[in-house]
């Protein structure tokens, strides 16, 4: 098991040597590397799959109660100052290179199919490789200033797949979005680490989270000082997993590739954010103020994004927002101090969301194949319908996926969502009552989804729906060419190999978590957390029985509501839904819209900078330019005027060597 | 006294890296001689007699003796001049790698290039290391008359013969005026030519030191091409074969500042305001002149001839600053500059053997017809200039660092104005390059040939490219290595240690 520690660095490395490979082919030999679709894949695969056999190893070890292993490096050194680089495998770590490696690997494979006539398939696999490596590193970074590197890594790479399809305009302007809004979340972060550097001279987690805990003791430093750094930190987190107010580039992130959503933008990537409060916990704990705003960001966010996912016709912007609120949900447990719930959540949600998304990638496969390659009909959900006829594995891995994330027991959902909303009663009930409301809702838009999109009959093939959508979103891509066929069909074997294999986690990985035997949370636990060892299932004393009976009977009690609603509404028909969207109309325009934040933003930030930009502008144009101008002027001239020196006569050289000479003497002596 | 008795005594080992190189030089006429004109492993056995030397300075490194003085004191073999053998050795061997295809094409011989290159190369490590006023004279004698005939290599190029014959006139004269201060020191010393016992009979500053001292800095900053004493600079790398100039600009450059901080800071430390005071005239010149009329440049040698005086400047204000963190820039900036400028010569002369031109116009459109080149080209000039992350900012940022450290604002400010000039003009090229419209796409690039690499002497250019490229790019991130060599060099040179003051701990950058 030694051997793994020691070769624990290839895990980020491979997959960066096959970006190399790739990305230095394309540029070298552009044309004959991307007609290598087969190796590239096969490349990139084979680094990923060494991945998984290395991350493996490790997590069995540390399951079996190895060290804690840390590799360190000397990267730059000035006096006393000291920056390490290297790589920490401990219980989370191993953790989440499991998680990531696998979904990669199974992403990586579905990816073959679903770009199978892409030409930029060879360009797609190098990303993909470049985001697994920057991912990686990111989990296996020892001390913050690494995390932040690699943060900016995976940031960079999800605004190459977003843009993936630079020619079409959406998603041109999603990817510059998607980066904005992180840069805003990102600015916090690097302010919020350098504070807590100042504070506590440190970037290693433990180091800062003692460092601060000792300063707050001493008094040294205000409570709200290192408050408003622990917030600052936040932002990063909070803009790389979509959170209140920073979550408006997710959904618009779903203009990239269906595969790089399922990876980057609902299991790996957007738990990036959700990973480093983890990491950073040491630091939080000691800082009530941050842990509440943590808790009640994530605690609106998980609303906020199942309030707007209800009233989504497309596919994948529906998932997109389910994301920002299951996101929202681990974020409510890391801040009311449920560190292994939250991250129990991360994993069980990183497998049933990365199928849920590979599920829909299916759909719109077998959609586009009626309705021709427009992302605005292939999407919608309203020219879908009875699809489980012509998909029935894609139809029964998306039903398995909708239960677990409604929390349907024994499901993967079921457990870990409520482990949090049990933590959340304990800290305060008031988010409880947020977080229970939201799993109704989120039954509901996820049945919802499922009869939209499987059950009834198909609707692909009525022109004046097809005709209606279109309109309605705004494309003008011509009907008439790039269908064939008039019933959608499977997906090919290797989208839907994919989806089993990721349904087996969504419906077991929960048992490693239950309250009758908490596997996951002997595990991994906040750090400086007594944890009980596990030695088996038993039973729970009656008193715990019964509490937990309540919780999660109250929790599959309203999830059973939403579906019973979604069934009547959208299997039965006994609900019509235009009417109750008419009785309540303000409220639906709001989730329709998006609760206006767009709109809003647009107002206040990029209409305000606008401004504010055309009046520097104007300074600039008038003031700033033509002082430069000016220098620049006078830079040509004397630089022309200069060269005339330069006249070619040797003699008049000389003439200048000795005038310098003397010149010299003469300044020298005199001074 | 028998012959290995005075090996003995004359500690000749110091000095294996410069036999190395003789024994290569020799090898290489005879070679040349015997096996007539087709010969094609010329170039190969250079190669590897520079590694070789290379070799030997990298053991003699790890070897460090207790007494670096050799050859009765006349040669100093300590871990500054080291450093400067290393960078003179290494860029003679990247000379040659670029020269081949160069010299194939231009239809001249290889053999006598080829050993008037070698001659150069010991002369200029013979230079970094001379510690005595014959040694220094004879060496950059062989240095000087070495370059001479590299820049008129090329005979049947008129432009080249004109390049040699203004480099030989302005040589000689400032050789004369080096000479005259060297003469004046002599006198002043009592008959002394060490430098060690130079320094100790002129305690007492009076004006025929100070006399001397500005003779001697004349003479060195021809070497340096610092302004007034650059004026020979563009006409000779503008006429002379583009490798000669590569090496000009590095190796020479290198011999030249070695032997500056040697010269001064041994034998003038007693006026020490006064060499600072004049070497601080020559930085603001360089700088300002250098950058400037770069700008104004139409042909890309040129041009990198002008950004070579401006980059002087540079490191000349780090040897102003006179402390153990200026010095460790200085040669960190220098080691880097290495690379950088070697890359972009390499870039230049590729493009040359291509389309023929090196004007700046010419470049247009490049990039779509030969990236490599472009990338590479690109990253140099930038590091040139100092963007980050490449290794030429992390040079220029510790140069500006440590001078700001010793209190020199006014010059650190004035580098720094200077480094956004000198963007704007490497950027220029870079901007040309990239261009995306096909009608802006110049004569040359359209008339570009099918790119290949297979004639002889080409892939030797690749390699230097190549390897450049990559050294360029990465040594600015990785630079702890670096940061570390240039910290043993100043710390373990016994003449800097005296007389820097007071010593401040530097590890690398803030």
């Amino acid at each position: 098991m030694e051997l793994a520690y020691t070769y624990a660095w290839l895990i980020p490395v491979l997959p960066l040597v096959a970006a190399l490979i790739l990305g230095l082919g394309l540029i070298s030999f552009g044309k004959f590397t991307s007609q290598q679709k087969k190796l590239a894949a096969l490349l990139t695969l084979t680094a990923t799959g060494a991945g998984i056999v290395l991350s493996v190893a490790l997590l069995v070890s540390q399951l079996q109660g190895h060290e804690p292993y840390l590799w360190t490096f000397e990267w730059a050194r000035a006096g006393d100052f000291h920056l390490t680089m290297g790589i920490v495998i401990d219980h989370l770590t191993a953790m989440m290179l499991v998680v990531v490696t696998t979904i990669a690997f199974l992403v990586q494979i579905y990816s073959d199919g679903y770009m199978a006539h892409d030409p930029g398939y060879v360009r797609f696999f190098a990303y993909l490789s470049l985001f697994s490596s920057s991912m990686l590193g990111l989990v296996i970074s020892p001390n913050i200033v690494q995390i932040y590197i690699f943060w900016e890594l995976v940031g960079m790479c999800s605004y190459l797949l977003i843009g993936f399809w630079y020619d079409r305009p959406a998603a041109a302007h999603a990817c510059q979005k998607a980066f904005v809004t992180n840069r805003v979340g990102d600015f916090g972060l690097l302010l919020g680490m350098l504070g807590l550097y100042w504070l506590t001279g440190s970037f290693e987690f433990e180091a800062i989270g003692e460092g601060l805990q000792q300063a707050l003791e001493n008094g040294t430093i205000g409570v709200g000082l290192a408050t408003l750094f622990g917030i600052l930190v936040f932002m990063g987190p909070a803009a790389k997993s979509a959170q209140f107010p920073l979550h408006v580039w997710l959904p618009d992130a779903m203009e990239g590739p269906t595969p790089i959503s399922a990876l980057i933008h609902a299991a790996t990537m957007v738990a990036a954010g959700v990973f480093l409060v983890a990491r950073m916990f040491p630091v939080f704990e000691h800082l009530p103020g941050a842990m509440n705003t943590i808790a009640w960001t994530g605690a609106f966010t998980a609303f906020l994004g199942a309030s707007i996912a209800i009233t989504q016709n497309d596919i994948k912007k529906g998932l997109a927002y389910s994301t920002v609120s299951q996101l929202g949900y681990m974020m409510m447990g890391m801040g009311v101090g449920a560190y292994g719930a939250g991250l129990f959540h991360l994993m069980t949600h990183a497998y049933f969301k990365a199928m849920l998304f590979l599920n829909s990638g299916s759909v719109i496969h077998g959609m586009e194949e009626v309705v021709g390659h427009d992302p605005a009909v292939a999407q919608d959900m309203r020219v879908m319908g009875g699809l489980r006829k012509y998909m029935p594995i894609t139809a029964a891995t998306f039903l398995i996926g909708t239960l677990a994330i409604c929390g349907i027991p024994p499901l993967a959902g079921f457990w870990s969502k409520d482990e949090i909303l049990d933590a959340a009663f304990q800290a305060n009930p008031a988010l409880w009552l947020v977080g229970w409301l939201t799993a109704g809702i989120t039954a509901f838009y996820m049945f919802r989804m499922y009869f939209m999109t499987f059950e009834g009959e198909f609707r692909g093939t009525d022109h004046h729906l097809v005709e209606m959508v279109k309109r309605e979103n705004g494309s003008s891509k011509k009907e008439g060419h790039g269908h064939h066929s008039h019933k959608p069909h499977e997906s090919p074997w290797t989208m839907t190999l994919p989806l089993v294999t990721l349904a087996i986690p969504s419906i077991f990985i929960g048992l490693v978590g239950t309250p009758f035997g908490n596997y996951f949370e002997a595990f991994i636990h906040a750090p400086g957390e007594a944890v009980e060892a596990v030695t088996g299932f038993k039973m729970l004393p009656p008193k715990e029985l019964q509490e937990f009976a309540v919780m999660a009977g109250s929790s599959v009690g309203i999830a059973l509501v939403g579906i019973t609603i979604a069934i009547l509404t959208f299997a039965l028909k006994k609900i019509d839904p235009d009417k109750v969207a008419k009785t309540i109309e303000p409220l639906y325009q709001l989730s329709k819209n998006k609760w206006y934040f767009d709109e809003i933003y647009d107002f206040l930030f990029v209409q305000g900078s606008r401004r504010l930009s055309r009046q520097v502008l104007e300074v600039d144009a008038r003031i700033v330019d033509g002082v430069v101008n000016l220098t620049g002027l006078i830079t040509l001239i004397t630089g022309e005027g200069l060269k005339y020196f330069e006249s070619g006569r040797a003699q008049f050289y000389a003439l200048v060597v000795f005038i310098g000479v003397l010149g010299l003497v003469v300044f020298t002596a005199t001074s | 006294m028998n012959f290995l008795s005075a090996v003995a005594v004359l500690k000749t080992a110091t000095i294996v890296p410069e036999l190395i190189v003789i024994l290569t030089l020799v090898v290489v006429l005879i070679v040349d001689l015997v096996s007539g004109r087709s010969n094609r492993s010329l170039p190969t056995l250079t190669n590897l007699g520079l590694t070789a030397a290379l070799g030997a300075i990298v053991w003699q490194w790890l070897h460090p003796q207790t007494s670096t003085l050799a050859f009765l004191g006349t040669f100093d073999s300590d871990r500054l001049s080291l450093v400067f053998r290393g960078i003179i050795a290494f860029s003679a061997l990247l000379t040659s790698l670029i020269s081949e295809r160069y010299l194939l094409q231009a239809g001249v011989a290889l053999g006598e290039y080829l050993v008037i290159l070698l001659t150069a190369t010991v002369g200029g490590m013979f230079l970094a290391g001379a510690n005595e006023m014959v040694t220094i004279f004879v060496s950059l004698e062989t240095l000087s008359i070495a370059s001479y005939l590299l820049s008129g290599y090329t005979k049947r190029d008129p432009r080249s013969n004109e390049a040699a014959l203004k480099y030989l006139l302005i040589g000689a004269s400032s050789s004369a005026i080096f000479l005259y201060g060297m003469s004046l020191l002599y006198g002043l010393s009592a008959g002394e030519t060490n430098l060690l016992r130079i320094a100790a009979a002129i305690r007492h500053p009076e004006l025929a030191v100070v006399l001397a001292m500005v003779f001697i800095v004349a003479g060195i900053a021809f070497k340096l091409s610092a302004v007034p004493f650059h004026q020979w600079t563009p006409d000779v790398y503008e006429g002379s074969p583009t490798p000669v100039v590569a090496f000009l600009s590095v190796g020479s450059k290198a011999a030249g500042f070695a032997l500056a901080v040697r010269f001064l800071v041994t034998v003038f430390h007693t006026i020490e305001p006064e060499w600072h005071y004049v070497f601080v005239i020559l930085t603001i010149l360089s700088m300002v002149l250098g950058n400037v009329v770069a700008i104004a440049q139409t042909s890309m040698k040129r041009m990198l001839a002008y950004s070579s005086i401006g980059q002087a400047g540079f490191v000349m204000l780090a040897m102003i600053v006179d402390t153990e963190a200026g010095y460790a820039s200085m040669i960190f900036y220098l080691l880097v500059y290495l690379f950088m400028n070697m890359g972009a010569f390499a870039c230049v002369i590729l493009f040359a053997l291509r389309t023929g031109t090196d004007q700046i116009s010419a470049y247009s459109g490049l990039y779509q017809k030969d990236p490599l080149l472009t990338l590479c080209l690109s990253i140099c000039l930038l590091s040139l200039g100092g963007i980050p992350p490449l290794a030429g900012f992390f040079g220029k940022l510790y140069i500006f660092w440590a001078g700001w450290q010793a209190g020199a604002y006014g010059l650190v400010i004035l580098g720094l104005v200077m480094s956004v000039v000198s963007i704007y003009y490497y950027i220029r090229v870079v901007k040309q390059m990239v261009v995306k419209e096909p009608q802006e796409m110049s004569e040359a690039v359209m008339r570009y040939p099918q790119i290949s690499w297979v004639e002889p002497g080409m892939r030797p250019l690749q390699v230097a490219m190549v390897s450049t490229l990559v050294i360029t790019s990465i040594a600015g991130i990785a630079a702890n290595p670096l940061f570390g060599i240039v910290n043993d060099a100043v710390t373990g040179s016994r003449f800097l240690q005296a007389s820097v003051s007071p010593p401040v701990i530097v590890q690398s950058l803030p």
